[in-house]
């Protein structure tokens, strides 16, 4: 059902016309089409960093985060809900 | 388990929404109205809105002067050990179902390269086709083994540690049928409109929609559903 995502992608105009902006767009197609993009973009990744099929399909958001983020080795340094606030040493007046 | 992913019907997408006729007793249709499956913006209204449901529900089951106290906690006092322990068993049942999947494993037909022979692209369509038979039987199987473990866990508790559970389960229970039924209830709110391109609602306020009769809620609700595609069959 996924590939409903080319199949609108090619045909946009006329399968969504009757959508006045893409809020209308019933939740199943907004769904497919997000999924579609994150396969897409999770294809653009080398074989052997890409998630498992069943972490793609039923693991929640932040499994599938954590899992790219050890696959690329990035560290964590600033938590979600906090907003990195720099000083540079030329910015402190004396 | 469904893995027939080589078996999808498309076309279910874009059947999004239905004319509703509603008949009286007589089978006259008496008004006809527009059923479309909400977005994104009217279906996290809906999950806010039964979240917030589910949560007033949960106090009330907490407040042992509440009227949903005295009708679904009260009686317990009178229930016995054996009951209770039915009862634990049935409300975990959803939790026994998710413990045997994650228990069982078998491994899927791998699928045949791309210039397989026919026999082999049948034998492999047999296997998918097969799948849920074998997922089903083995599923069934473990069912059985967690229940026998946890009746030997529930036998060997004490009469209020039992209540205690069950209070809990109750509660857990009726909470997300709450908040299952509220949800429902305000997308099917969110989805119904006077006009086949869908600017004017049927209903002006939710209160509106709750005041109309079961029976006419209830042809709206099944109207509903019948434009819902499961999460699990768009996964497909």
């Amino acid at each position: 059902m996924a590939s409903a995502w080319f199949v609108a992608r090619g045909q946009w105009m006329k399968l969504f016309a009757e959508f006045r902006t893409p809020i209308d767009l019933p939740w199943t197609m907004g769904y497919v089409i997000r999924k579609r993009m994150q396969i897409d973009n999770i294809n653009e990744m080398s074989k052997d960093k890409r998630p498992t099929e069943d972490m793609i399909w039923n693991g929640t958001p932040e499994e599938l985060e954590k899992w790219i983020d050890d696959a690329y080795n990035i560290k964590e340094t600033t938590r979600h809900d906090e907003i990195p606030f720099v000083i540079r040493d030329d910015e402190v007046e004396e | 388990m469904d893995i027939e992913k080589n078996d999808v019907d498309l076309s279910k997408l874009f059947l999004w929404n239905k004319e509703v006729e509603i008949r009286d007793d007589n089978g006259s249709v008496v008004k006809v109205v527009w059923m479309r499956l909400v977005g994104d913006a009217d279906l996290n209204r809906a999950r806010v809105i039964s979240l917030r449901e589910s949560a007033k529900m949960r106090e009330s089951l907490k407040t042992e002067s509440s009227d949903e106290y005295i009708a679904y906690i009260a009686p317990l006092k009178f229930t016995s050990k054996e009951n209770i322990i039915a009862g634990i068993k049935l409300l975990n049942m959803s939790d026994y179902m998710d413990e045997a999947r994650t228990n069982i494993i078998i491994k899927f037909p791998v699928e045949p390269d791309s210039d397989a022979s026919l026999e082999d692209q049948e034998k492999y369509q047999k296997a998918i086709d097969d799948f849920p038979f074998r997922w089903e039987k083995d599923l069934e199987k473990e069912i059985k083994k967690i229940d026998k473990r946890e009746g030997t866990r529930l036998e060997g508790m004490d009469e209020e540690a039992l209540k205690k559970e069950y209070v809990d389960r109750l509660i857990n229970y009726i909470c997300i049928t709450t908040m299952n039924d509220t949800f429902h209830s305000y997308c099917t709110f969110y989805g119904t409109y006077e006009d086949s391109k869908f600017r004017r609602r049927a209903f002006r306020s939710y209160d509106d929609y709750s005041n109309i009769s079961s029976k006419i809620k209830k042809i709206l609700e099944d109207a509903y559903k019948e434009v819902e595609i499961p999460v699990i069959e768009l996964k497909k």
